[in-house]
């Protein structure tokens, strides 16, 4: 386990040499001083209370859809979806809560949270029945049905659930009512963000943790991932295994949308989401589907995104300076020959 | 009804809309036979894209831009071939991040080179121009379908009959063919696999450079953050749909540029927007399902998520 660990931190400190050397190019290209932009990242993400509570609200989402996305990719299934699943959630749990009322307040937010969660797993059904029983390559089917649900939502908004009592009704703005505030969740510090999905994130996790460390499903996901025939052989039922795989990835992902609804927004907007799906697929892979370090690769995503939003008004820097670093550390994330060539020039070395 | 649906109006733009996803499905195809299932045709075209409008703007010449989002495009998906092939790297994966890396960089660039953020449009930049054959103008049908379009879509008419041969009557096409179906056949007959399935992506990059300089500088000179919105995706259902055959990929481009050119029509007697703009997705899913009932043979390894 430690060794497996240090290796797979090795690993990720390769990843991130690679990254930081490409975008310090990159940053040099721009006509600013890489190191300098690298301090004041680093500041902007960690230093100061402020800095620190918006990091944590920004990685609060990451750490739910890193999750979602890593359970998909352990049983070996490529849900790239989880961005359709956030809209999903994020609308059903709006509707549940401007619709619903009277409810005491935790049994709201639950009830959103369930609807949310059951309409992001229906919404993956037919991809998920697809891969699992007719081999339909899932990774087109779900990156279409991400597409699909954005359209979806936003036409459901436009001509149903548009807030009527909104006066300026710009053609752009497409927005539900307010939720009640019985379905909101409140803010831990008052003017900030983060809000008390951050707890739901920790549940996410540890039960994230439980299921692949303790259970038989969870083991089971994880055969089907790393070798399908020797879970065929194993007496596993893999088409299934891979089919709730899918659905669990939705679901989950679906939450995801429903907190940033209930907890930041308070109503459904549309481009509600800061691509929160496709960049939980980044976490899961840059956490390397290890329960461990996910929540660990959602908060250095966050917190660096965070710390890009304070710089973006002074200099070059951007949110897309660290989608791009975060992208290059994915890509070099599964390189084994990027090892190899490291590992065989340490042995060179030890030879001499 | 018919008439509002299929008239020529609707070819002319199913032919616009299916030139890119044909130019990225083209790539695609060499990819497969090559045995890389690649899905960065879409990051691939929207760095062509971007490279197209810089070239054709500050050259002043909408050629040095479609050379220049070619040769751009190329380097990038060398880059792409160095993780895959080189690095063994998971090709969905990598595929996956490089098209987030495009996203990205085309991205941040915007602000520094343009001057904004978003989206780019200049009216004096110039565009690739359609080209007229004044002999087809009196044939009626003929005219509609193949007189007048851009130059770049008749250069993907080109490509189509190009590529085939390449593939199906040359040497290094067959190699190319023999290494998407069995790698070892080449080790044993000595030649390097590597080199050909390089080869493979090289050419599939220029085309999905033509492709995104076929988005943003054949008409207007526009770009748009993410503006291939799922073409590459589609590009490459439309290589899967079709097995990897040339000619039926080509065919279903089309498919998708017509429907989505009558889904456009429909705009006119009421459809809403977001329906509209929803049929390419739904009919690539829909495409896909056929590939469920077929009988299976191994084209291309099918790399399973591996992360750990």
């Amino acid at each position: 386990m430690s060794k497996e660990l240090l290796q797979s931190l090795l690993r990720l400190l390769i990843a991130l040499i690679v990254a930081l050397i490409v975008s310090s190019l990159f940053i040099i290209f721009m006509g600013e001083n890489p190191l300098i932009a690298y301090r004041q990242l680093f500041k902007g993400a960690f230093v100061g209370k402020a800095n620190i509570i918006r990091s944590l609200r920004w990685s609060t989402p990451y750490i739910i859809t890193g999750v979602a996305a890593a359970v998909a990719f352990r049983a070996g299934v490529f849900n790239i979806g989880i961005e359709g699943c956030v809209y999903i959630g994020g609308l059903s749990a709006a509707l549940v809560g401007v619709y619903v009322t009277g409810l005491p307040g935790p049994l709201h937010v639950a009830l959103a949270v369930v609807v949310a969660m059951i309409m992001g797993g229906f919404w993956l059904v037919l991809p998920a029945f697809l891969r699992a029983f007719y081999n339909v390559n899932e990774v087109i089917t779900t990156w279409m049905f991400s597409y699909i649900s954005v359209l979806l939502c936003q036409y459901l908004v436009t001509y149903h659930f548009y807030d009527p009592f909104e006066i300026s009704q710009a053609a752009q703005q497409v927005r539900t009512s307010y939720i009640a505030s019985s379905a909101r969740l409140s803010q831990l510090i008052p003017p900030f963000q983060l809000n008390t999905a951050i707890f739901i994130a920790l549940g996410i996790t540890i039960l994230f943790f439980l299921f692949s460390q303790r259970t038989t499903l969870g083991y089971e996901l994880e055969m089907t991932g790393l070798s399908p025939d020797f879970a065929k052989y194993g007496g596993i039922n893999i088409a299934k295994i891979r089919f709730y795989a899918i659905i669990i990835s939705g679901a989950i992902g679906a939450i995801a949308g429903a907190t940033e609804i209930m907890g930041v927004h308070f109503r459904y907007i549309h481009g509600f989401s800061t691509a929160i799906g496709v960049n939980g697929i980044l976490v899961a892979l840059m956490g390397r589907l290890n329960p461990i370090t996910v929540p660990l690769a959602a908060i250095f995503f966050g917190s660096l995104q965070n710390g890009a939003r304070v710089m973006e008004r002074t200099s070059n820097v951007s949110l897309d300076t660290i989608n791009i670093m975060v992208s290059i550390i994915v890509m070099s994330i599964t390189a084994e020959g990027l090892y190899e060539l490291i590992r065989v020039k340490r042995k060179a070395r030890k030879e001499e | 009804m018919l008439e509002i649906l299929f008239n020529a109006h609707t070819v002319k733009t199913g032919i616009n809309l299916a030139t890119p996803i044909l130019l990225g499905a083209l790539g695609g195809v060499i990819c497969y036979k090559s045995g890389i299932f690649n899905i960065a045709l879409e990051g691939n075209m929207l760095i062509g894209s971007f490279a197209a409008i810089v070239g054709s703007y500050f050259f002043g010449n909408a050629w040095a831009g479609v050379l220049l989002a070619i040769g751009v495009t190329v380097i990038a998906s060398l880059i792409y071939g160095l993780f895959c092939i080189t690095f063994r790297a998971n090709v969905i994966i990598v595929g996956f991040g490089f098209n987030m890396f495009a996203l990205g960089i085309t991205g941040w660039l915007l602000l520094p080179v343009f001057g904004g953020k978003g989206s780019f449009f200049d009216p004096s930049t110039p565009t690739v121009g359609n080209l007229k054959f004044s002999f087809l103008e009196n044939i009626p049908v003929i005219n509609t379908l193949l007189n007048g379009h851009n130059i770049i879509v008749y250069i993907s008419w080109l490509l189509v009959i190009l590529l085939y041969i390449l593939l199906y009557r040359t040497a290094i096409g067959y190699r190319m063919r023999a290494l998407g179906e069995n790698p070892d056949s080449l080790r044993v007959s000595g030649l390097r696999g590597d080199f050909y399935a390089y080869l493979a992506i090289i050419i599939s990059g220029a085309c999905c450079g033509l492709g995104g300089a076929y988005l943003s500088i054949a008409h207007l000179a526009m770009f748009t953050e993410n503006m291939t919105a799922g073409i590459g995706f589609i590009s490459v259902t439309a290589v899967i749909f079709s097995k990897g055959f040339i000619l039926i990929t080509a065919l279903a481009g089309y498919l998708f540029g017509m429907a989505h050119s009558v889904g456009i029509q429909l705009q006119g007697i009421g459809l809403p927007t977001q329906f509209v703009e929803m049929i390419p997705y739904v009919l690539t899913v829909l495409m896909l399902i056929p590939t469920a009932f077929r009988i299976k043979r191994v084209y291309f390894k099918k790399a399973d998520v591996q992360v750990k």
